[in-house]
């Protein structure tokens, strides 16, 4: 059973259609890339994934049992508040909140699991430091940190590369790989590293001017012309 | 010479009462003042407080043994109703809380001038709007219902805190990631309520602000995470309001004036020490 | 770590409970709180001390307060002398003793305020006041009282507005169907 289902979807804000006719599914295991120009309408559609927005049409299905709370989360911007007092540490811890009970503490397990992704992301030196006192990328890694906290099912990505360094961006491709093919985890991410998600993605998404222009495995998207020209094009300008 | 008149003092049981029930008021109001500085609801404060003062003047009127029950419902009400305003559209939230707050204020001193029985009609909004002797002079009914609400409030501080921490950080993550966020807003705003209705006891409801905001800015010149910055506030709050109340009551000065007064010069302190630390802790 | 802080917490919530609940007995709280208050009221000399429930509990609604202290006429000792306070406290002890007339009753106290007095010209009599200001002045309580003795209105009496310093005991007295507290003045001197 897939695990997300999307029926004749249309999104939007204040019910103006940004992208309709989105009809895909995602099963358990799958690495699906979205791709599209800037304004497209990608963030958009995960933000409807995740229930932030309602649909303008249409209808997301769960399956294979999902719940909200098994979704982690890397949005593109956060609306972090601008002087909020937290340290590293307490900011991936949060990402363990939606697998914990009541109380002011963590458990040892929960501690361990935002230690190992602290470890993961290289970011474990940094741990008491104030959240808002690194540099963009170092921001990223803890807001990742965080999300990978929160994934037990699904992993939601938004752009997880922008502003990460060469060697971290390599490393983070990998890193998602791995959590991909040994844990069973499913990935949705948005990219606009068409080479990365060549590479990378088992499954694309493309969405073009007010429609969805590809969706499909990428071994198919690759041979399109659609995805050669994408790809020629993204090659070019490197 | 100040030892023994507070020794003098401290046998009468009003100030004993003052001292713990200002204590346990300003431990749970400096509690959520990180997240009422944050989620920029310092305003929900006071428009709160100027409802809290409408409802006020109505139990007042109608004679109401306890003024309390009275108040805290309503209050809350409010609280609830302003907050759920606010989130949708920014802009009518503002006016929705300019105008609930100007309104009861108005409204409330209205209703006293017009039905009041009271000789004193000027002291009781005076007492009302400043808390010059409001804490002193606490019936015991008032004193056990002050407890148990910041008992209460303490409690669920307790048990939500890494909730409120979330939503407060970062509250699309949280509610993307299946923590009920709207749940624990209403829950912030019944609890702001609580404490702004208990507040008011302690520096009249014209101050508040400055007592539930202060310890957190404080603490928030020298200290990086939440955790330190709300023990930190916790601290800064109980010993500020020890402290007022005990130079009030030896001045005579007003207590709520002198309370709110320390809060400041204390975050005077607070600011020096960020600067010559460079917020290293 | 665990532990400690789940019985604190479920501790925290009790006593948070049970100060809502106790609100509805705090009527009996009061009385209790009144006895501390007789205790304690600081001035007490010896005569105070050495009371200890000599009398039977008569009237259990005023007794424990009222039993504390000798006969006001056992001297002119001062249970309660106001004159020590700071101006907050003295607004508050007043406070008090309008809120909880019976702790303080048959109790000398030494208070000094404002005169002021109200001539009524339905019962054709002066009622003479000490009036306390709280520190930002704009709240004030007065206390009536009446100058025992032989003193005639207005001669004897102060004018209007000077600092007096009246010492007297509480005492209840009724008029129009209405209960009334005064201090039975025995002293009164202008400052
Ligand atoms: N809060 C909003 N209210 C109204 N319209 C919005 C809002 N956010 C985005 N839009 C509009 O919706 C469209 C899609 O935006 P979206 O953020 O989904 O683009 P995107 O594909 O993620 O672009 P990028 O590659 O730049 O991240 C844009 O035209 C944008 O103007
Ligand atoms: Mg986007």
């Amino acid at each position: 059973m897939a695990l997300l289902t999307c029926q004749d979807l249309a999104l939007g804000y204040e019910g103006k259609k940004v992208v309709e006719d989105l009809s895909f599914s995602v099963d358990p295991g799958d690495y699906l890339c979205i791709v599209g120009e800037n304004g497209s309408g990608k963030s958009t559609l995960i933000k409807t994934l995740l229930k932030l927005m309602p649909p303008v049409k249409g209808q997301i299905l769960t399956g294979d049992g999902l719940k909200q709370n098994e979704i982690g989360y890397l949005p593109q911007q956060t609306e972090v508040q601008k002087d909020f007092p937290a340290s590293v540490k307490e900011v991936v811890l949060s990402g363990c909140l939606n697998r914990s009970g009541l109380g002011p503490f963590y458990n040892q397990a929960e501690k361990r699991l935002a230690f190992a992704n602290m470890e993961k992301l290289g970011i474990a030196n940094l741990a008491k430091r104030c959240y808002r006192e690194l540099s963009g990328g170092q921001q990223q890694r803890v807001l990742l940190a965080r999300a990978l906290c929160a994934t037990r099912k699904l992993l939601l990505l938004d752009e997880p590369v922008a502003g990460l360094d060469p060697k971290a961006t390599a490393d983070m491709y990998q890193l998602i790989e791995k959590i991909n093919a040994n844990d069973g985890i499913t990935v949705i991410m948005i990219s606009h590293d068409i080479a990365a998600a060549a590479k990378y993605a088992s499954h694309i998404l493309h969405i073009g001017h007010q429609k969805p222009l590809f969706c499909g495995k990428k071994a198919d998207y690759v041979a399109s012309d659609l995805g050669k020209a994408f790809c020629l094009a993204k090659g070019e300008e490197a | 010479m100040i030892i023994e008149k507070l020794s003098l003092y401290f046998q009468f049981p009003f100030v004993r009462y003052a001292l713990i029930v200002g204590v346990l008021i300003s431990l749970s109001s400096s509690l959520l003042g990180v997240t009422l500085v944050l989620k920029r609801f310092s305003f929900i404060g006071d428009g709160l407080s100027h409802v809290a003062f409408g409802a006020i003047a109505i139990a007042t009127i109608l004679n109401l043994s306890n003024n309390m029950l009275l108040v805290v419902p309503v209050t809350v009400l409010c609280g609830i109703l302003l907050l759920a305003t606010g989130q949708h559209t920014k802009i009518k939230g503002d006016a929705a809380i300019a105008l609930l707050s100007v309104g009861s204020l108005a409204i409330g001193y209205l209703l006293l001038n017009l039905f009041s029985a009271s000789a004193n009609l000027a002291g009781d909004v005076c007492a009302t709007l400043f808390g010059s002797t409001a804490i002193l002079t606490l019936t015991m009914t008032e004193v056990w219902l002050c407890i148990g609400m910041s008992l209460v409030v303490i409690a669920v501080f307790l048990l939500f805190y890494r909730q409120i921490f979330a939503v407060t950080f970062d509250e699309t993550f949280a509610k993307a990631t299946g923590i009920k966020a709207n749940i624990y807003n209403l829950l912030i705003a019944v609890v702001i309520a609580v404490i702004i209705v208990l507040a008011m006891n302690l520096v009249g409801s014209l101050l508040i602000s400055a007592l539930v905001i202060c310890p957190a800015l404080s603490a928030m010149r020298v200290f990086k995470s939440f955790k330190s910055v709300t023990l930190c506030s916790v601290v800064i709050s109980v010993v500020c309001t020890a402290l007022g109340i005990l130079i009030a009551i030896l001045a005579g000065t007003p207590v709520g004036a002198t309370i709110v007064a320390v809060d400041i010069a204390t975050f005077g302190m607070f600011s020096i020490i960020g600067r010559l630390t460079g917020g290293r802790l | 770590m665990k532990k400690p802080f789940w019985s604190i917490l479920v501790l925290l919530l009790l006593i948070g409970l049970l100060g809502g609940c106790a609100t509805s007995e705090s009527a009996a709280e009061k009385s209790t709180a009144g006895d501390a208050a007789g205790e304690t009221v600081p001035g007490n000399t010896a005569a105070g001390d050495t009371v200890t429930g000599g009398t039977a509990a008569g009237d259990a609604a005023a007794g424990g307060a009222a039993a504390e202290n000798q006969p006001a006429a056992a001297g002119s000792a001062i249970d309660l002398d106001l004159t020590q306070l700071s101006s907050i406290m003295v607004y508050s002890e007043v406070f008090s003793m309008m809120e909880r007339p019976e702790e303080y009753m048959d109790k000398t106290i030494k208070m000094a305020g404002l005169y002021s007095c109200f001539y009524d010209e339905t019962t054709e009599s002066a009622y003479h006041f000490v009036i306390i200001e709280d520190a930002l002045a704009c709240c004030q309580q007065g206390i009536e009282f009446i100058w025992q003795g032989d003193h005639a209105y207005p001669q004897d009496y102060p004018e209007e507005g000077f600092m007096i310093e009246v010492v007297g005991a509480l005492q209840i007295y009724e008029e129009s169907d209405r209960e009334y507290y005064r201090l039975a003045a025995t002293e009164l001197t202008v400052k």
